[in-house]
């Protein structure tokens, strides 16, 4: 609306009617109270935005018409603005005629005469429009707070699964590998057989020929001999690997398969000054597995850390349950009975323990080990769906933990 | 004696170390075709065999030989390297056979053989009483 603005001063009467015609124009109910809060004008805006006229504001407990909650903190901001003879804004909630509650910015300006507060002026300005939209906003800002939250989650689990995914992926290139590896020994192994036979019966004709030559011719062929023999050890160790023999399962307890293996190798403890102490739990439950096989893993794992300690030393074997865990199932750990056979040796560097299952790797000098020992043990481990772990001790020496889930968890 | 197996270079060492060790009359054939062919020519009193050679496999020579009835009760050595123990004498669970693990001395193969032989002449003599 253009309003023309004279220059001259316009006569009382029509500047009355300006501000009249203002106020009645406004969206904003306007209220003028005295210091003691009574209203004495109320703008005529009351009945579109309270559904109230004036009138009735005016003559009524105008205070009634704000939320019971509200009520003391618009009183206290009142007289606050009041004593400061400020401007003050505060956000009320009314009740329209009709029951709905309508909020308000509230703005109030002092009228005074010199520093004496004379009346305020009150303008409410109905904001529910926007406070509703600023509500549904926030509504929609928890809601995407809350997806994000799930979508974090979602990728988390999502990052989980992949390393999952790909731990399992390396697991199987490793069991391929190990298969492609097992069906290669059994070719090789063949192939190699034959050669040696004939070496082996080729020394057998020399020797009747050569029988009465001199020693020396002898002692060679009996060491070519024993060279047969070697190489024919390794070969069998590949065969060993590569044909996966069945298992006899049974219910067997574990302890007794560790004493079976430590009386077969009491000897070679002796020999080489290695004391052995057992800390075998009494209440283990009963475990599937092939007495024998499982013999003569324990054997392998005790020769071998009597070999880690050639100035003679300590094993240590424990048996113990684990009740497991089950978290997630992702990484549910199930009940199971775990034997651990420390040794009190030099334990093994970092490099060389990521490669000890791997067939023909052997740290002993050349002819004296198969590089087949802990090969086959694993395979026998994996048979038997178990598990074998090889980790360095803290104070040196070597760990070796061996996991088999006991009968409950296969159920 | 016919020995059967791919492998040149044992048959022939294997041949005189039988025939200048223990007597024997050997003869070789280097494929499992051919040794079935000599089998029947032959008549051998024993048949050390190979399991693994590439035209046929011992094994189906044995059943060949055993679905021959003039061959059927000749007693059969598999000499192989399929077996996990060098040398020693195994039952390879096929009646009227045993096995030795390559690699096996000249040594080995003649106790396998005097100990089948052994077997054979009782059996051949259990024969003949049924016929008569």
């Amino acid at each position: 609306v253009e309003v023309a603005v004279p220059d001259e001063k316009p006569p009382l009467l029509a500047r009355d009617e300006l501000y009249r015609s203002i106020i009645d124009n406004t969206r904003d109910v306007i209220v003028v109270v005295t210091p003691d809060g009574k209203p004495v004008y109320v703008s005529p805006s009351s009945q579109a935005l309270l559904g109230y006229a004036p009138e009735e504001i005016l003559d009524g407990k105008a205070l009634d018409l704000v939320h019971d909650d509200d009520r003391a903190r618009a009183v206290a901001a009142f007289r606050a603005s009041r004593r400061a003879r400020d401007t003050r804004s505060i956000e009320l909630r009314c009740r329209h005629r009709d029951g709905e509650w309508r909020i308000f910015d509230c703005v109030g300006n002092w009228i005074l005469d010199g520093t004496i507060p004379q009346r305020a002026v009150l303008v409410f300005r109905d904001i529910s429009k926007r406070k509703r939209a600023e509500h549904k906003l926030q509504q929609a800002n928890t809601q995407l707070e809350n997806r994000e939250r799930d979508l974090v989650a979602a990728l988390a689990s999502l990052r989980l699964s992949h390393e999952q995914l790909q731990a399992a992926h390396l697991r199987l290139i490793d069991a391929a590998r190990m298969e492609s590896v097992g069906r290669l020994a059994a070719g090789v192994a063949h192939e190699v057989k034959n050669p040696l036979t004939v070496i082996l019966m080729g020394l057998e004709y020399l020797g009747k020929r050569l029988r009465d030559t001199d020693a020396d011719v002898h002692e060679v062929m009996t060491d070519m001999e024993e060279a047969v023999a070697r190489a024919n050890t390794v070969v069998r160790g590949l065969l060993d690997f590569s044909t996966p023999n069945s298992l006899e399962l049974e219910s067997v307890a574990l302890n007794e398969v560790i004493e079976k293996a430590i009386a077969l190798t009491k000897h070679e403890f002796a020999r080489a000054k290695v004391v052995v102490e057992c800390d075998l739990a009494a209440d283990l439950p009963p475990v599937r597995l092939d007495r024998g096989k499982m013999e003569q893993v324990f054997v392998n794992v005790f020769l071998n850390a009597a070999q880690a300690m050639p100035e003679g030393g300590t094993i240590r074997v424990r048996t113990r349950r684990d009740a497991g865990t089950a978290t997630a199932p992702a990484v549910a750990n199930p009940p199971a009975v775990v034997a651990e056979v420390v040794d009190s040796g030099d334990g093994i560097p970092a490099a060389t323990l990521e490669r000890v299952f791997d067939p023909f790797f052997t740290t002993k000098p050349a002819g004296e080990g198969t590089g087949l020992g802990l090969t086959v043990i694993r395979r026998i481990i994996e048979l038997h769906g178990a598990a074998i772990r090889l980790a360095n001790e803290p104070g040196g020496g070597l760990c070796v933990t061996l996991r088999f889930e006991t009968a409950e968890a296969a159920s | 004696v016919l020995l059967v197996d791919d492998e040149v270079g044992m048959t022939r060492l294997l041949k005189l170390n039988l025939e200048e060790g223990g007597g024997y009359d050997v003869r070789i054939e280097n494929s499992g075709r051919a040794g079935l062919e000599a089998a029947r020519e032959f008549r051998p009193d024993v048949i050390l065999l190979d399991v693994i050679m590439p035209d046929m496999r011992g094994t189906e020579v044995l059943e060949r030989l055993r679905a021959d009835p003039d061959l059927a009760h000749t007693p059969v050595i598999f000499l192989t390297a399929v077996l996990p123990a060098p040398g020693t004498n195994a039952d390879v669970g096929m009646p009227g056979c045993i096995g030795i693990a390559k690699p096996a001395r000249a040594a080995d193969v003649m106790a396998a053989i005097r100990s089948v032989l052994g077997d054979a002449s009782t059996r051949g003599e259990a024969r003949r009483d049924e016929r008569t």
